[in-house]
């Protein structure tokens, strides 16, 4: 199978559009998973794909483009982390806490935002490859096979964890009645 | 022939969801970014606001290697320089004259670095020795 060169000039554009549109949300939910932060997942799934469009400048061939964008953003999910422990220690600065109030809000929207909070910090005590396939499974509805398919492993591997990580984190809400769970 | 496939490895049919999914569910669905942004190449690289890695640089301690090659020449040439400031070839060294009652005593117990007096020069006079006599 030979390469895949990079794409012309006149089509440049357009496939990296179409790459875009067709994994940017794969890509951000790796770095979702080992963040637990929208907008840095979003930066590294911009940094990621606009690295891909450097390379393709420079004329460098990629062979799978997918799985070069989710093994670029892992790595820069892991330098963030480091460039982060550089400048502020043990805790980075957008720590596991997305609830922002402006206004006041009804009380259900309160508690919903509550249940989040903790159902977030819950998911932060799970692994990072358990989170992955949460992300995957939850935000993006991909199936079993779709997920073994991005994470490299075999579809009854990730069934199992996904069970199994469902369980567990199911357990600790109903432990804390988060969610009206019991 | 058909193959059934085990119900929790077909993907087509998914098991029924509980109060646990549909709370992952409404999580993941406010952390969505909703519009999805877009993102266009060259705009995108100008106004790049998070540079996740710096810029390496081509000789990245060259200022720390310099500074350390002046101290250690500074070290090395610095003991030099002085040892020859204070040399005893130099003819302000020499002139140490022996302020005693005996001159051939002087010249005697003159250190062996230093040259002797010459004898045909007058002796120097007018200096005071130790009991008030005069030379």
């Amino acid at each position: 199978m030979s390469a895949i060169p990079s794409p012309g000039p006149p089509n440049r554009a357009q496939e990296f559009e179409a790459l875009y549109q067709h994994h940017s949300r794969e890509v951000w939910s790796l770095a979702y998973a080992r963040w637990m932060n929208a907008d840095t997942a979003l930066d590294i799934t911009q940094e990621a794909f606009l690295r891909l469009w450097r390379e393709w400048e420079k004329g460098e061939r990629i062979l799978n483009p997918r799985a070069w964008l989710l093994r670029v953003a892992r790595n820069l999910a892991e330098d963030f982390a480091k460039s982060s422990f550089r400048r502020n220690g043990t805790h980075p600065p957008q720590t596991m806490n997305g609830v922002q109030a402006h206004e006041p809000q009804p009380l259900e929207t309160l508690e919903r935002e509550e249940t989040f909070a903790h159902l977030r910090k819950e998911m932060e005590q799970l692994a990072p490859a358990d989170r992955e396939i949460l992300t995957l499974r939850y935000a993006l509805d991909y199936t079993t096979g779709e997920i073994a398919d991005i994470i490299g492993k075999e579809e009854s591997a990730v069934h199992m964890r996904l069970s199994r990580a469902r369980q567990r984190l199911a357990n600790r809400l109903r432990a804390t009645d988060v969610g009206g769970l019991s | 022939m058909t193959v059934a496939v085990p119900p929790h490895l077909d993907n087509r049919a998914k098991p029924p969801e509980d109060e646990v999914d549909h709370l992952l569910r409404a999580f993941y669905q406010r952390e969505l970014p909703n519009p999805w942004p877009m993102l266009t190449p060259q705009s995108s690289v100008r106004n790049r606001i998070v540079p996740l890695q710096p810029v390496a640089r081509r000789f990245p301690m060259l200022r720390t290697r310099l500074a350390l090659a002046a101290c250690v020449a500074f070290l090395v040439a610095g003991p030099l320089g002085l040892a020859s400031f204070f040399s005893p070839t130099s003819t302000e060294s020499a002139a140490t004259i022996q302020l005693t009652a005996d001159g051939a005593k002087a010249e005697k117990n003159m250190l062996p670095y230093q040259l002797p007096l010459n004898p045909r020069e007058p002796k120097i006079g007018g200096i005071k020795i130790p009991h008030g006599r005069e030379k």
